[in-house]
């Protein structure tokens, strides 16, 4: 599957990603509506963690969802949103524990990384190299299964 | 609310001695005149004080705009915009500070703010989005910036809002302290800290999550934003250079053509530039590359001290400003002593410039008998003696004995001591010298001899000369040069973008570019001319500013001793700029800009800017 990874020894915290995803899905510049957050905490801001959907092969937004419109599609390799679904309830918000979903303050629907439809804007604009698009596994599904935790 | 894109159309009016707070319409004829940070600055500080007004009282404002292109997609464009008089040069000063704090604010729904009054007692204003109050800030005065920092994060609950503030040297209104924003990043210049805190406001703490930025022509704005970024991509100097060393790479570049600012000016050659240069602040200091909002150059560096007294001391950057005036100029030859500097000039507010620039002038006058080691409490202030400067710098962000003295800036010391002492105080109209050379660029001494600022790197820019694309010996069509840089400058400050793209966008002379941008972004109509008429009103309003304050063609020269004494060695020995030139420019300056002989713009002149709305004869000539 193809998720987006963001090595945070490369990230500069200039948050031209929040920009760029706002502005690509939203037509509008703001961070809030951002898909990707970068979190700079620390009192020189120099550990820029970021936070963006890690497109979980089992994700708990889409089992706190009462109503389908969030899925890991098979076909996508990827959680898949679809608007017409939804309720504007923000459980998936709730439960996704990488705080990744965050709700789009007008809307209220979820703001939910869709990989700009596999060429994301935040990795093409990331002059630092720090954001890649990368196809690789559910870690944690293979650890589990590994170690057969269910 | 504007028509225009880019803008919130609103901005906060804060009265500090009444408590009360209002928002108000950013009009859209006052937008078509000035379009943002720089040029609103101006006229709303001209228009809203008074001839003379106290710098450090009650009826001086401070006022603090964005530009149009802060919080869109254009690179590199971050800038809060902070106005005000400065209580270090009497005229007018505008410095603007990077990170993300300016964003935050457009986010939280306005352009600016004009903070006027005065608080009996310590506040702070707190943005949270559309609601805005004053909150005690007793239990912060006295503390330093990260301190102050930290703490509200704690009070209003949020690691990520964004803060503007004082520490204890603009409290005490030192004359160049700054205001630190965002921890790293600094409006620097002129003592807006000092006014800030003459205001007892330590700080404004904004969370804006709630307002939407948008762009007008979505095509051409995508366009010339796609251009930048690959430009940043592929241009050595943004992909690898700035990244890698910030703005550091000056300091052997100055030195190797012999206009590195050594021993407060007295040579442009330092013999250690190599202990300070890039590649020894990287291998030292520099961990890690950081960026302010929306930037793709990415120049700022986080340090830590790896060994020796200072051993895991950390600070931001620092940049070849401070490695110059802390550096260089007072003879430093470790970089450990620039960061531990720079470390208590950021904890306590002040301008590195001013702070390293005045330091050095006290030094020249210990080693020249004029102070001596017991009117320096001790201290020897030889040049080259880090620990002299690092105790210097502590008296002076306490204003403790001595250190109120230096506190006043090279100007005022060199007025109370005398002595001969005034021909060495390296300042431009009060205000410090940036580390780009007067002799040895002939542009550069006409263009900080005629800043509004003073002695700003910001206005005139020497990069133009530095590369030999223009002759830096010759003072021949200096004139039109220093108008065509700063037709941009002012209108880079009035955009808002970073000085790290103006090699992008253009640096002498307006272009098409500049217009498309504005064009594309806001939605504006504007052809070259009018965008050339803009520039030139906001620099002329300025001009009015500090002419109602009492300056004219007097204040237009440059420290004595860089009209007297050649520099002594090096690549651009026996250059410098003698009084005969300096006014053969000047003369003709004036004449290009529609001043008369004594600097004072014509009437004819205000009138065909448009600006005889508010700028009124009897001020400028009474």
């Amino acid at each position: 599957m193809k998720r987006i990874k963001v090595n945070e020894t490369k990230c500069a915290g200039c948050r031209v990603c929040e920009s760029f995803c706002a502005y690509n899905h939203e037509k509008v510049i703001n961070p809030s509506l951002s898909r990707i957050t970068i979190i700079n905490p620390g009192i020189l801001e120099q550990k820029p963690i970021a936070v963006v959907c890690r497109q979980c092969e089992k994700p708990k937004c889409a089992e706190a969802c009462p109503t389908g419109a969030l899925k890991f599609s098979d076909e996508k390799q990827m959680v898949v949103f679809n608007e017409n679904e939804c309720i504007n309830c923000g459980a998936c918000a709730k439960a996704c524990p990488y705080g990744a979903i965050t709700m789009h303050f007008e809307k209220r629907i979820p703001l939910k990384c869709d990989l700009c439809g596999g060429d994301p804007t935040c990795v093409k604009h990331c002059t630092a190299g720090a954001i890649t698009l990368e196809e690789i596994p559910d870690e944690i599904e293979i650890k589990k299964k590994r170690f057969e935790i269910s | 609310m504007t028509k225009y894109s880019g803008y919130c159309g609103k901005f906060l009016r804060v009265n500090l001695s009444k408590g009360i707070i209002t928002e108000e319409e950013l009009p859209g004829k006052v937008i078509e005149k000035y379009i943002g940070a720089n040029g609103l600055g101006a006229y709303y500080l001209y228009k809203e004080t008074e001839k003379g007004v106290d710098p450090l009282g009650e009826n001086n404002k401070l006022i603090l705009f964005t530009g149009p292109l802060t919080g869109t997609i254009f690179p590199s464009s971050p800038k809060i915009g902070i106005f005000s008089k400065s209580p270090l040069t009497g005229g007018f000063m505008d410095s603007y500070a990077g990170g993300h704090f300016g964003a935050e604010l457009k986010f939280a729904g306005y352009d600016g703010m004009i903070v006027e009054g005065k608080s009996e007692k310590p506040v702070y204003i707190w943005i949270n989005n559309g609601e805005v109050e004053l909150r005690d800030a007793a239990e912060y005065w006295g503390k330093s910036t990260t301190e102050t920092r930290e703490a509200i994060k704690k009070e209003v609950n949020d690691d990520l809002i964004r803060i503007a503030v004082i520490g204890p040297a603009g409290e005490k209104m030192v004359h160049y302290a700054c205001i630190m924003v965002d921890g790293t990043h600094a409006a620097g210049r002129g003592g807006l800290g000092a006014v800030m805190g003459s205001k007892k406001l330590k700080a404004i703490a904004i969370r804006g999550t709630k307002n939407s930025i948008k762009v007008a022509d979505e095509e051409k704005t995508n366009e010339i934003v796609e251009s930048i970024f690959e430009e940043v991509r592929t241009n050595k100097v943004m992909s690898e250079t700035l990244p890698t060393f910030g703005t550091t790479t000056a300091t052997l570049a100055n030195n190797s053509t012999g206009i590195l600012g050594t021993r407060n000016w007295q040579t442009e050659v330092f013999e250690n530039a190599e202990d300070i240069s890039h590649i020894a602040l990287k291998e030292q200091l520099f961990e890690k590359t950081l960026s302010c909002f929306q930037c793709p150059v990415r120049c700022v560096h986080y340090c830590k001290i790896k060994e020796g007294e200072y051993k895991g001391l950390e600070t931001m950057k620092p940049q070849y400003e401070t490695v110059y005036s802390l550096g260089s100029l007072c003879g430093i030859n470790d970089p450990k002593v620039i960061a531990k500097a720079n470390y208590i000039c950021n904890e306590a507010g002040i301008d590195t410039i001013s702070a390293g620039v005045s330091i050095a002038f006290v030094m020249e006058c210990f080693e020249k008998g004029i102070l001596t080691e017991k009117e320096l409490e001790g201290i020897e202030a030889r040049f080259g003696n880090g620990k002299a400067v690092i105790a210097l710098l502590e008296k002076v962000v306490a204003k403790e004995g001595i250190g109120e003295f230096i506190s006043l800036g090279t100007k005022r010391m060199s007025e109370k001591l005398g002595k001969g002492t005034e021909k060495f105080a390296i300042h431009v109209k009060g205000l410090e010298l940036a580390g780009h050379s007067i002799r040895g660029y002939k542009g550069m001494s006409l263009g900080y001899a005629v800043s509004n600022r003073g002695g700003s790197h910001q206005d005139m820019r020497h990069i133009p000369e530095r590369s030999g694309q223009f002759d830096r010996r010759s003072i021949e069509g200096k004139e039109q040069l220093v108008v065509d840089i700063t037709s941009t400058t002012v209108i880079r400050d009035t955009f808002t973008y970073c000085a790290m793209v103006e090699g992008v966008i253009g640096r002498v002379g307006l272009t098409e570019k500049h217009v498309n941008i504005i064009n594309a972004v806001c939605g504006f109509d504007f052809d070259l001319e009018e965008l050339k008429t803009i520039a030139t009103r906001i620099l002329n309003l300025e001009r009015c500013f500090n002419i109602r304050e009492g300056m004219d063609r007097k204040d237009d020269t440059i420290p004595g001793r860089f009209m007297t004494e050649p520099i002594p060695e090096g690549p651009s020995k026996g250059m410098y700029t003698p009084k005969e030139e300096l006014d053969e420019m000047l003369d003709k300056f004036y004449k290009l800009r529609g001043w008369d002989e004594n600097g004072i713009p014509l009437q004819e002149t205000i009138k065909e800017l448009g600006l005889d709305d508010i700028v009124k004869d009897k001020d400028l000539r009474s």
